[in-house]
């Protein structure tokens, strides 16, 4: 950034930094209501200027990270003042503290403020993850925000709920947010001590999940492929790992999981093949076996070697 | 300065003291700011209480700060909506109060031209709605993955750094990858967007066709854009963006880099960053949505560089000049009296 750029976010970093010291909600849900920000024009939203004037200072991503807990607070803030229904001035505002909270460093604070959040407007309005527009906003921040597998149990119950009715865009943005959230669960203790990042059986539940909630939706085996490449963004690892792990698991899922899966790693067609192969051979076996009197010695020997 | 506000006596207007207070300091563009609220005549008098005033954003007397905040919420409430005209709610541009600023008389084929940031659509879709579709169909159209932050990334300003690596992708894959990125990304923010600010195009062509960023942004008076950022641009006829209306400072919200146009002429005028190059007509109308804003994308990305009159450009000086130019191009006695009404504070 220019340095006359810096001379202009100036005030606002130093402002940031007052706010920081004194942990002063009042004062950084004004920014983030439009009140203080450097006079700029255009089009720029309270959020995107405050991260702007974060990576002016010595240590964006330490002072970034000192401002979470104080989000949090005007976050709580917000949900006390919410009556009935959020009032469109308080949606905006929220719309840019979760917004600026994607951005910001995790942190377990502001994490269990947005959990809070989150159930809150879901008491309030049992339909929000399907339609609400803030529902994306929540999810993201969550997303981003997660330190430990405190979030789990709702990625998982969004991911299992994606069959029920609205099917809206907001619905398919917090699905692919789930997916994302459940990825980033950290490993715990044990698993991370032995290196073992990835939990399978997490990733294989999650995934099952979304597709058998989706496949009949439209567009729902785009999303399906387009999980497939969160997983990989997320985890970057050879096309023959993901071959080897979902290779073993993959005679079991259903044809749709299993077909976006063999365009994502095209190693796995030969797995499918040959595990379709091998069904074909053990059903043709089955069959002989049902019409012959007697099982010859070499049907009962092909059958064994099949099921080793 | 004088108290007025939209060019009437405002003296009493609730606004009176925000506007003090905005043009007190050293401050050029706060005090810019406030100049364009006295002196714009196009906010008609059914304007300013049936939207502005009745829209619940503003409270009596506030202060700078407070005017400032409620501005914010005015552009995000009233003006960040659809652009249909028969949908409610729809932009407060499209409101009858504001008919007084529809544009007429031009030729269905006249093109128009307007510049948009990379990062602020990219910004507005991850915030959206449709980011997941959005995601799903950039990979499956074009092999090009929505910018997204990465795990654990604590950089603050992760997404200028993801933008940049996401434009350089779409430019190697070339100008129909652009486009379809364009019309894709678009489709995502959804209805709610404010109107777009347009110029005709033939009036920035050596610009375009020059592909220079900072020099589109110098004619154009988009001193709000920043260094390091991609911007994308569109040139299409009227006929895909009609009806056309005269922009205000209602729409321009706290824009320094505008400048309202004179009485009794039909269109905005920009107001260039280099006082050396001449004005553009500027009309708002409804943001481009569908194949229209696949095809009408020059499918070029536009890298600002070297863009460095945030602060330097003087900013009253600037003014100061695009008044004398209006004077000289106008030179009617209407123009003259209200630029006599608003002489600026040195």
């Amino acid at each position: 950034m220019s340095a006359t750029a810096t001379s202009l976010l100036q005030p606002l970093s130093e402002s940031l930094t007052t706010i920081a010291r004194g942990a002063d909600a009042r004062a950084l849900r004004a920014h983030l209501e439009g009140r203080g920000l450097p006079i700029l024009g255009g089009d720029a939203e309270p959020a995107e200027l405050i991260l702007r004037a974060l990576g002016e200072t010595q240590d964006p991503q330490k002072f970034a990270a000192s401002l979470a807990p104080i989000l949090a607070l005007v976050i709580a803030e917000c949900m006390a003042e919410r009556a009935e229904e959020l009032t469109p001035i308080l949606q905006l505002l929220l719309h840019q503290a979760l917004r600026l909270a994607a951005d910001l460093p995790a942190s377990a604070m502001l994490a269990g403020r947005l959990r809070a959040l989150a159930a809150s407007l879901e008491e309030a309005t049992p339909d929000f993850w399907y339609q609400a527009p803030l529902a994306p906003l929540v999810a993201r921040a969550l997303v981003h925000q997660q330190t430990d597998a405190q979030t789990e149990p709702l990625w998982l119950r969004l991911l299992e709920t994606s069959g029920e009715d609205p099917w809206t865009p907001e619905r398919r943005t917090v699905l692919l947010s789930a997916w994302r959230g459940l990825l980033h669960v950290p490993p715990d203790k044990e698993a991370a001590h032995v290196g073992r990042v990835i939990d399978m059986d997490r990733v294989e539940r999650g995934l099952l999940a979304l597709e058998a909630g989706v496949r009949s939706r439209e567009g729902g085996p785009r999303l399906v492929r387009q999980a497939l490449r969160v997983l990989t963004e997320t985890f970057p690892r050879s096309p023959q790992f993901w071959e080897e792990r979902l290779g073993a698991h993959i005679a079991g899922w259903p044809e749709g999981l299993r077909e976006a899966a063999a365009r994502q790693w095209s190693g796995l067609e030969s797995i499918i093949q040959q595990q379709a192969q091998e069904e074909d051979l053990f059903e043709l076996l089955t069959q002989l076996s049902e019409i012959s009197d007697e099982e010859s010695p070499e049907v009962v020997r092909a059958e064994d070697e099949l099921r080793r | 300065m004088p108290p007025f506000v939209f060019d009437r006596d405002g003296a009493d207007h609730s606004w009176e003291r925000a506007l003090r207070e905005l043009a007190a300091g050293p401050d050029e563009r706060r005090r810019a700011v406030a100049e364009n609220w006295r002196m714009d005549h196009r906010v008609s008098r059914e304007r300013e209480t049936e939207d502005l005033l009745a829209s619940g954003c503003f409270a009596a007397q506030d202060g700078a700060e407070e005017w400032r905040g409620a501005l914010y919420t005015y552009f995000q409430l009233r003006l960040c909506q659809p652009s249909d005209p028969g949908s409610d709610p729809r932009s407060a541009y499209l409101y009858a109060s504001n008919t007084s600023n529809l544009v007429g008389g031009l030729m269905p084929f006249d093109r128009l031209c307007h510049v948009g940031s990379l990062q602020t659509i990219v910004g507005r879709v991850l915030a959206g709605s449709a980011a997941a579709d959005a995601a799903a169909e950039l990979a499956d159209e074009i092999g090009v993955a929505l910018p997204e932050k990465p795990p654990g990334d604590r950089d603050p300003l992760w997404l200028t750094q993801a933008v940049s690596r996401f434009a350089e992708r779409l430019a190697e894959r070339g100008e129909v990858a652009v486009r379809t990125a364009a019309r894709i990304l678009l489709g995502a923010i959804g209805p709610a967007e404010p109107p777009w600010w347009a110029c005709f195009a033939e009036e920035v062509q050596p610009q375009i066709d020059a592909g220079t960023a900072a020099s589109l942004c110098e004619a154009l008076g988009l001193g709000h854009r920043w260094t390091g950022e991609w911007l994308v641009v569109w040139t299409y006829p009227v006929s895909d963006a009609a009806p056309l209306y005269r922009p205000t400072v209602a729409e321009a919200t706290d824009s320094p880099f505008h400048h309202p146009s004179p009485p009794e002429y039909s269109f905005g005028i920009t107001m260039p960053l280099d006082p050396a190059r001449g004005t553009c007509r500027e009309v708002l109308h409804r943001p481009l949505r569908g194949p229209a804003a696949e095809t009408a994308c020059t499918g070029k990305l536009l890298y600002l560089e070297d863009f460095p009159p945030m602060v330097d450009t003087r900013l009253m000086e600037l003014r100061r000049l695009h008044r004398e130019r209006l004077r000289s191009e106008f030179g009617t006695d209407a123009l003259t009296a209200w630029l006599d009404r608003h002489a600026e504070a040195r």
